[in-house]
C-alpha cells in the first residue's frame, strides 16, 4: 500500500516536472514597469531665496557686535560683594537679552524638568523684568540635548517649558502672557557633542513676543 | 500568427489546469523545491553564477561604453541583492569557462556544474533610445531547467527597479519566501541644511527628497499599503502630524491639537493611528480613528508617554514611558487595558518596535552613556544586545520579513548614518546613498512594507 502510493507520487512529480518546465517555456512574463511603479515624489515649493540668506548673515554679524559691547560694559561695573556682582551681571545679561529679544535661558539636568536651585536667580530676574514690562508676552522654548530619541526629547522639552511656565505663574505672572513650544533636540544652542555642550542644550529660552 | 497565439493561450490554460489539479490531488507534495532554508543562516551557502547581461540589440547609435555600463549595473544590482541576503556564494566571473560568444540560451549545464555552480542567472537586453527590454532567467544547473524566466519592458531609468524585481523573483523561487529587494527606506536627513524627509531604495540608492519646507520634519512612517506616509513637522509652527500620499503629493494635516502632536504610527489595518498628544497638559498616547477623525485616549498618568508601535494583530502597542523614573518600555492593549512594564535594565530605553512577525521587539538602550540596539521577546524576556562600541545606535526599524533591522549609528565619530544588519546583529552594513557623501546626517529609518 505504502509502496503503491509512493509510485504514484514519483510518477506525478515526474509528470509535474514536464508540465511545469513546458509551461515555463510558453509563459513569458511581461511587466510594464514604466513610470507608474516609480511614484512621482512630492516635492513642494521653492528653494530658499538668496536674499534671505544674505539678510540672515548680516543679522548674525550685528548680534555678535552687540554682545562684545555689552561684555565690556560688564567689566566696567564695580564688583563689590560676590552675590551683588552676580545679581549685577544678571541684570546686565537681562538688559542684553532684552535687546536681542530674549531673557536669560534656564538650564536643566539630563532627562529632568525640575528647576535647579542655581537657576532661580536667573528666573527671578526674568520675572522681575516681566513684571515691569506688562506689555510684553513671552514664548518659553523648551529644548533637550541630543541624547535619546527625537520624540521623547520633544516631550521632555515641552515638560521643561511647562515647568518654567508654572514657576512664572506661581510668581504672579499672568498665564495669558506665556506661550510654550518644544523643539526637543532639534535646535541645539551648542553644536558640540561634549558634556559641556550637551548641558548648554538642556534649556528653556525666554523669547519676547509682542 | 494569430493561430499560434490562440494555441499558446490554450496551452497556458491547459498547463494551469493540470498544475491546479496536481496541487489539489497531492496537497503535501505540491510544494516546489526549497533550495535555501532562510531560517538556518549558518547553513551552507548556495553557489550561484551570474553571467554578464548580454546586449543583443546592437549599438542603436549609442556609445558602447553606455551599454556596457547598463549591463554592468543590471548584474551588479542583482549580485548585491543576493549577497545582501547572506544565503549565496557568488562564483567569481573569472572562473566561468563557458564560451562567451555562444547564444545566451544555448547552455551546456556541464560548464556550470564543473565550476560548482548549482544555480545560474543569465540575461540579455535591448536598449533603444530611452526604452529598455531585459530578459532574465534563473536555472537549476543540476536539474538543467529554468526556474524563473522574466522579460521586463521599461525605461533606461528603471534598471535598478528591474534588477531588484528579478532578484526578488529568483529568491522567492529558491527560498519559497517573499523577498525585500524592492522595499524602500524613509529617513530624515539635514543634507539640505534642514531636517527633511527622504526616500531611497532599501540599498540606499535612488534617493528622492519628499519634503522641502525648510522647517523641521521628523518621524516618517509608512502606511500599511506603502502608498502614504505620516510625519511630524514644524512647518506650521508647532509640531503637527501630516499625512502625505507619495504618488500624488496630496497632503492633509492630520493632527494639530494644542501642544505637541508627534510620533504617529499606522495600525496594521490602516484604520487607526497611534500618536502622542499633550492637549490635556501632559504627553499621553492617543489613538486617532481615521473614520470619523475621533481621538481616543490610551494612557493617563503624569509621565511622558511616547513612541507607540503596534503589534501585527493591532491588539497591543509597545511604547516608552518615564513613569518608573526614567524611560522604559511598556506594553498596553489598544483598548487601554493590560498595561505591563517590559524593561527594568538600563538608564534609558527607547523606540521599541515589534517585528512584523510579532514575536520580537527591537529597541535602543543607553548603558554607560551610549545607546545600542537590543532585541527581546514580545514579553520582555531574552534581551540581547546587537550593537556595541560603535557610537550611539538608535531608531531600529524591521524589514517586512522580520529578518533585518535598519538603524541609525554615529559610529566613526561623524554624523549619524543609516545601517542595516541581520536580526541577530551580524553583517552591520552602511547604507550609503548617492550624492550625499558631501555632508548631512541620515537618521530615523522607516523600512517600507512589501511594495508592488
Amino acid at each position: 500500500m505504502k509502496r503503491h502510493s509512493l509510485t504514484i507520487f514519483v510518477l506525478s512529480i515526474t509528470a509535474m516536472f514536464f508540465v511545469v518546465t513546458g509551461c515555463m517555456d510558453i509563459v513569458k512574463t511581461e511587466e510594464d514597469i514604466e513610470k507608474k511603479t516609480e511614484p512621482s515624489t512630492a516635492e513642494q515649493t521653492a528653494q530658499p531665496k538668496e536674499e534671505e540668506a544674505v539678510a540672515g548673515k548680516e543679522d548674525a554679524a550685528g548680534t555678535i557686535k552687540e554682545e562684545k559691547v555689552e561684555e565690556q560694559s560688564i567689566k566696567e561695573s564695580p564688583l563689590s560683594a560676590q552675590v551683588e556682582a552676580k545679581a549685577d551681571a544678571m541684570k546686565e545679561l537681562t538688559a542684553m537679552a532684552e535687546k536681542e529679544g530674549k531673557l536669560a535661558a534656564v538650564y536643566f539636568e539630563f532627562d529632568s524638568s525640575t528647576v535647579r536651585d542655581d537657576m532661580k536667580l536667573a528666573l527671578d530676574n526674568n520675572i522681575e523684568w516681566l513684571k515691569k514690562r506688562q506689555d510684553v508676552k513671552v514664548e518659553l522654548q523648551g529644548h533637550a540635548d541630543e541624547k535619546g530619541t527625537n520624540e521623547y526629547n520633544i516631550a521632555l522639552g515641552e515638560r521643561r517649558a511647562h515647568s518654567i511656565k508654572r514657576y512664572l505663574a506661581d510668581s504672579g505672572i499672568n498665564e495669558a502672557r506665556i506661550s510654550t513650544i518644544s523643539y526637543g533636540e532639534e535646535r541645539p544652542a551648542d553644536l558640540g557633542h561634549t558634556e559641556e555642550a550637551l548641558a548648554k542644550n538642556r534649556r528653556v529660552e525666554f523669547v519676547i513676543i509682542k | 500568427m494569430r493561430e499560434l497565439t490562440k494555441v499558446m493561450t490554450l496551452l497556458n490554460r491547459y498547463c494551469l489546469l493540470i498544475i491546479i489539479s496536481f496541487i489539489a490531488l497531492f496537497p503535501h507534495h505540491g510544494h516546489t523545491k526549497v533550495y535555501i532554508d532562510i531560517n538556518t543562516p549558518a547553513g551552507k551557502k548556495l553557489p550561484i553564477a551570474i553571467t554578464d547581461i548580454k546586449n543583443i540589440g546592437g549599438l542603436s547609435g549609442q556609445p558602447a561604453a553606455v551599454l556596457t555600463a547598463q549591463a554592468d549595473l543590471l548584474r551588479d544590482v542583482i549580485m548585491h541583492d543576493l549577497e545582501f541576503s547572506g544565503l549565496f556564494n557568488i562564483i567569481d566571473k573569472k572562473a566561468y569557462i563557458e564560451d562567451k560568444n555562444k547564444r545566451s540560451d544555448d547552455i551546456d549545464f556541464k560548464d556550470w556544474r564543473v565550476i560548482g555552480a548549482e544555480a545560474l542567472i543569465k540575461g540579455v537586453f535591448i536598449a533603444e533610445e530611452d526604452n529598455l527590454t531585459v530578459e532574465l532567467k534563473l536555472y537549476d544547473t543540476f536539474q538543467t531547467k529554468m526556474l524563473v524566466g522574466r522579460r521586463y519592458i521599461g525605461k533606461k531609468g528603471n534598471i535598478r527597479v528591474i534588477a531588484h524585481k528579478f532578484a526578488n523573483e529568483a529568491m522567492e523561487a529558491m527560498t519559497g519566501e517573499k523577498e525585500i529587494f524592492n522595499t524602500k527606506l524613509l529617513f530624515v536627513s539635514n543634507m539640505s541644511g534642514n531636517k527633511e524627509i527622504y526616500l531611497a531604495d532599501y540599498d540606499g540608492y535612488n534617493l528622492r527628497q519628499i519634503t522641502r519646507n525648510n522647517s523641521i520634519n521628523l518621524s516618517p512612517r509608512w502606511s500599511p499599503d506603502g502608498k502614504k506616509i505620516l510625519y511630524t513637522s514644524y512647518k506650521d509652527g508647532q509640531p503637527y502630524v501630516y499625512m502625505l500620499e507619495i504618488a500624488t503629493g496630496r497632503e492633509i494635516r492630520l493632527s494639530n491639537q494644542p501642544g505637541i502632536n508627534i510620533g504617529a504610527r499606522w495600525s496594521p489595518s490602516g484604520k487607526e493611528i497611534a500618536l502622542t498628544l499633550s492637549r490635556d497638559g501632559n504627553p499621553e498616547l492617543y489613538i486617532l480613528e481615521l473614520d470619523g477623525m475621533k481621538f481616543r485616549r490610551l494612557t493617563n498618568n503624569w509621565a511622558i508617554d511616547v513612541s507607540p508601535s503596534w503589534s501585527p494583530d493591532g491588539k497591543r502597542l509597545v511604547f516608552v514611558s518615564d513613569a518608573g523614573g526614567n524611560p522604559h518600555i511598556y506594553m498596553i492593549h489598544s483598548d487601554g487595558t493590560g498595561l505591563a512594564r517590559l524593561t527594568y535594565e538600563g538608564k534609558y530605553n527607547a523606540s521599541p518596535v515589534l517585528s512584523p512577525g510579532g514575536d520580537k521587539i527591537a529597541f535602543a538602550r543607553m548603558n554607560g552613556g551610549r545607546f545600542d540596539i537590543w532585541v527581546m521577546n514580545a514579553d520582555g524576556t531574552g534581551q540581547v544586545q546587537l550593537t556595541a562600541d560603535s557610537g550611539d545606535n538608535e531608531d531600529p526599524s524591521w524589514s517586512p520579513d522580520s529578518r533585518f533591522i535598519a538603524f541609525t549609528s554615529t559610529r566613526g565619530g561623524g554624523a549619524a548614518r543609516i545601517y542595516i544588519m541581520r536580526k541577530n546583529g551580524e553583517n552591520q552594513k552602511l547604507i550609503t546613498y548617492d550624492n550625499a557623501e558631501k555632508a548631512g546626517s541620515a537618521a530615523s529609518p522607516a523600512w517600507s512594507p512589501y511594495l508592488e
